[in-house]
């Protein structure tokens, strides 16, 4: 019986991908229309293969068009007048079931499929025999049970973006609890989910209650937890509709399946908001988080004992002074770090041996681990296969790996902030104040570059003649400074490229790299033998080098055979298979 | 088992004939006993098409200069094979649309334990100490079935030659490597795509690859074990090496292996094989290429130097085997012929 109701939940689940019904003939999707697509590619397909929990299927699956039903159904108004009920259930309350024509309740098999065939096919009857155009009547298996449609999904996730949320917001403007209109929290007085009373209640993004499944808290009442699909349905669209209904002249949003998943209308939402929202609009989502925080490693607690004698504590690695707020301006949700909740990553989960809570995901490796986007260097690493950093990045160690940028975040205070900085992290953290930790972290960050620099113009060569190898092709002549200036044109936006390119020199490195960082640096046929031997060596002889080196960067960019200087006598950056681009054939 | 695979056992036998020595001498002992064997890396994420290494080898190896000239790159457009004239091509290969192509060299592999020699009853390769496998034309009889039993298609042979028609691979450059030279591809490659070394550091350089750069390699070292190992190895960009042509179900057995067992005891000459040799000839399309004198030299001269109890070893050995080995090796003897039979009847080169 148990395992009945679990896998009735999971049925439900797999039901609801669409399950909510919306009719494109009500007010609210004419404010915003869904746009036509491909007919081929759709966005409103919900498989129906909920028999599967009873067994193996007999029949192929059957894919459902969900728009396409509303749509027909929205157009038969004299014939269809119970909307949404056609066939969805409400139950007392009025809240409206996601399954088709049934309860919460579990079924049987037989029951569950008795539901389909006599809901699906007296319903084409009734309208066929009103001369309507339907769906299949017949018992003809195939009509439905359709094992190569000649649909396909182009369903995507949506994202409430901080815009879109602005945009939610300023509907709620004027009223009372402004943000408990979307955002409940469960009440253990009330025994009920209640709408979040104060802005600092919301526990944040839905999705850290809500998840992938539907879960069971048996401590509660109601004991379920809907999964993310199902609440999301069962509130945004309810409310659209609601919305939609009651008031003649409010925008509301969609309540077809194309209208949020589909790629078009996804397109249009964000063209919407960017008309929207005001320009210079404040898009934080403020729930009192920090300007600046610190964020602490983790400090061995007990001494460190040498012969029976405890020796000086350890200091651990100097705490990271973060800006918040900008990295709040880089992300669209909160969700991009705080992946599972809004508290501090180690509190519960990330602790610093790693705990079940954070499928044993070490504090370190939550902030180092170079796969996992929502870690920093993970996060990071992504950014650097951007074109404009990929010519440099795509070769070189990424994360903990390279351990010469640990001091890029883990900034060493000097002076005066070395006794400060020492005290404060002495401390446990949650005795200090935030406005010290805001200012510790002001301070630390204060000598970071917002943009990367190097050299003055004038000091960088401006051509390099490469030619110790030259034989059957004439020198080539390197465009140096160009390159290192267009270079630096692609991150002057970039305040992390600024805060990590720390010293003039760093954006040289990437092409003299492994060398000491200086304005003349080594030859690169100091390290890379001129002379191909028949010694193996993982580290390329100077042929190789360079053209590894020139062609890798000029691929990982996207920029081979492309013009990419402006001046109007420029040529195409050589493709690597053109020799004579970059040096002219001696023959000729 | 695909039909050069089973001439591959076959011909393991067959060195016996020829040498006297038992097939089990180029088992895997011999690959242990190359420790300082050399090889050549390949790597597909390296070689941008440029065609330098087929110029190069054209070069050193004084071959007839091809019809289209080694810069003019549309060569690529069309996947083509070792020949006569060529030792070495570069394929062009497009493993995801619209994504950039792939490129793969492709030459004689210099495998461990060549399933070319084990094929060749008259010993006309060898494997050398430098991890080269050499053919020696003045001992060769052009009978071409290391053409057939070579599991990646490489050797090829003079066809247009009417005296003296040689099998033409890639010899690793064996006289330059002689020399201290590097082969002449590995020398003009550009990117260094193809890496010359002892092959045991290269499949270190190889892995080192592998593991340093995560998600841009297949997570295999192509040659590591294929075949029982070959050296020249290759290393590939994600999908797969399937997507640059090359076959992944090769299995790690060599050819001699492959006839391990109650088979490799026994004089080849003896019982079936002069047989099922006299019978391959039969389907060959083109025997009449070969002389047919020579034909019967062959023969004559396998049977001649099978000693004269080998009918008596045959049945004696056999008897000992076990039943499941007799079975496997009837089965195989019935699928190649089934195959050559087919083969031919498609007019495919047997
Ligand atoms: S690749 Fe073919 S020709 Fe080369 S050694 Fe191996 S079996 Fe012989
Ligand atoms: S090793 Fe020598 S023979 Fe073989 S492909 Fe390279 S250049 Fe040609
Ligand atoms: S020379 Fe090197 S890069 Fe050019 S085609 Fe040959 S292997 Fe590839």
């Amino acid at each position: 019986m148990k395992n009945g109701k679990r896998r009735m939940r999971q049925l439900l689940a797999v039901l609801a991908i669409c399950g909510v019904g919306g009719l494109s003939a009500l007010p609210a999707s004419r404010a915003m229309a869904s746009q036509p697509g491909s007919d081929k590619q759709r966005a409103d397909i919900v498989t129906i293969d909920g028999m599967q929990a009873y067994g193996s299927l007999s029949q192929p699956k059957v894919v459902f068009l969900h728009d396409k039903h509303t749509t027909a159904l929205g157009k038969q108004k004299d014939f269809y007048k119970k909307e949404c009920g056609t066939c969805h259930t409400s139950d007392k309350d009025g809240v409206m079931q996601l399954g088709f024509k049934r309860d919460g309740a579990p079924v049987s098999g037989e029951k569950l499929r008795d539901v389909y065939h006599n809901g699906c096919i007296s319903c084409h009857k009734d309208m066929a025999a009103a001369g309507q155009k339907t769906g299949p009547t017949d018992v003809q298996c195939k009509g439905c049970h359709n094992a190569t449609p000649d649909v396909a999904s182009n369903w995507q996730p949506i994202t409430v973006d901080k815009r879109l949320h602005y945009r939610h917001a300023a509907t709620q403007e004027k009223a009372e609890n402004k943000c408990g209109s979307c955002h409940h929290i469960y009440s253990e007085k009330a025994g009920k989910t209640i709408a979040a009373p104060k802005p600092e209640d919301v526990p944040g993004s839905c999705s850290y209650c809500h998840g992938e499944t539907t879960t069971v808290d048996a401590k509660r009442q109601p004991k379920e937890i809907r999964s993310l699909r199902l609440a999301a349905h069962g509130e945004c669209v309810t409310c659209h509709k609601a919305t939609a209904a009651a008031g003649k002249d409010v925008a509301t949003g969609p309540v077809t399946c194309a209208g949020c998943h589909g790629p078009l209308d996804q397109k249009a939402i964000a063209e919407t908001s960017l008309k929207k929202v005001p320009q210079g609009a404040d898009l934080r989502i403020k729930r009192g988080q920090p300007d600046l925080v610190m964020v602490r490693p983790a400090v061995a607690e007990a001494p460190l004992i040498v012969d029976g004698k405890p020796v000086k504590p350890y200091a651990g690695m100097p705490a990271v002074p973060f800006d918040h707020k900008s990295h709040e301006a880089q992300n669209e949700t909160c969700v991009s770090c705080h992946h599972a909740s809004l508290t501090s990553c180690a509190a519960k989960c990330h602790t610093p041996a790693g705990n079940k809570d954070g499928g044993f995901v070490t504090l370190e490796a939550s902030m180092h681990k170079v796969g996992a986007s929502q870690s920093c260097a993970g996060c990071h690493a992504v950014l650097q296969k951007k074109p404009e950093c990929a010519g440099c990045h795509d070769s070189r160690v990424k994360g903990v790996g390279d351990v010469a940028q640990c001091g890029s975040c883990h900034v060493k205070p000097e002076g005066d902030l070395k006794e400060a900085a020492a005290v404060m992290m002495a401390k446990p953290a949650a005795k200090e104040t935030a406005a010290a930790e805001a200012d510790m972290a002001k301070k630390l960050l204060a000598g970071k570059r917002d943009v990367t620099a190097t050299f003055p113009a004038e000091d960088i060569p401006e051509t390099v003649t490469i030619g110790s190898l030259s034989k059957d092709y004439e020198p080539s002549v390197l465009p140096h400074r160009k390159i290192v200036l267009s270079m630096l044109a692609g991150m002057k936006d970039s305040k992390l490229a600024g805060a990590f390119h720390a010293a003039d020199a760093a954006v040289c490195q990437g092409c003299h790299h492994n060398s000491p960082a200086s304005t003349t640096p080594p030859r690169c046929s100091n390290c890379h033998q001129a002379v191909e031997t028949t010694t193996a060596s993982a580290r390329p002889a100077l042929k190789a080098a360079y053209h590894t080196q020139c062609m890798g960067c000029h691929t990982s960019m996207g920029i081979a055979g492309k013009v990419v200087d402006k001046a109007a006598d420029a040529k195409p950056v050589p493709v690597a298979t053109d020799c004579t681009g970059c040096h002219k054939d001696k023959k000729k | 088992m695909k039909r050069r695979h089973f001439l591959g056992l076959l011909g393991a036998a067959g060195v016996t004939m020829g040498t006297g020595v038992s097939a089990q001498a180029a088992s895997s002992a011999d690959v242990k006993g190359l420790p300082n064997a050399g090889g050549v890396l390949f790597d597909a994420t390296r070689c941008i098409g440029c065609r330098k290494c087929e110029a190069a080898c054209n070069q050193v190896n004084e071959l007839p200069k091809p019809a289209k000239a080694f810069d003019d790159l549309s060569v690529l457009d069309t996947i083509r094979r070792t020949d006569a004239k060529t030792y070495t091509i570069v394929n062009k290969y497009v493993p995801e649309a619209g994504k950039p192509p792939v490129f793969r060299k492709s030459q004689c592999n210099h495998c461990m334990e060549p399933a070319c020699a084990s094929a060749c009853f008259v010993a006309a390769f060898k494997k050398t100490e430098t991890g080269a496998v050499v053919y020696d034309e003045s001992v060769c009889v052009g009978c071409r079935y290391c053409m057939v039993a070579c599991p990646f298609n490489i050797p090829t042979y003079e066809y247009d030659k009417a005296f003296t028609p040689r099998v033409m691979k890639c010899t690793m450059c064996y006289p330059r490597l002689l020399e201290g030279k590097l082969p002449g591809c590995v020398e003009a490659c550009p990117k260094e795509a193809l890496l010359f070394g002892k092959r045991r550091e290269l499949l270190n350089i190889a892995w080192d690859r592998i593991g340093g750069t995560p998600g841009r390699y297949v997570e295999h070292v192509y040659g590591e074990r294929e075949m029982g190992g070959t050296s020249w190895l290759y290393i590939a960009p994600k999908p797969s090496f399937a997507a640059i042509g090359m076959d992944e179900n090769l299995g790690t057995a060599s050819a001699p292996e492959l006839t391990s067992g109650a088979l490799a005891a026994v004089p080849a000459v003896a019982g079936i094989w002069p047989v099922l040799l006299t019978g391959l000839y039969a389907i060959t399309k083109r025997k009449d290429k070969i002389a047919e004198a020579e034909k019967q030299a062959a023969v004559a001269a396998a049977i001649a130097t099978a000693s004269a109890d080998a009918a008596a070893k045959l049945s004696e050995e056999l008897a000992k085997a076990e039943v499941a080995n007799k079975r496997r090796i009837e089965v195989e003897v019935t699928k190649a012929l089934e195959a050559a039979a087919k083969a031919a009847e498609e007019g495919e080169d047997a």
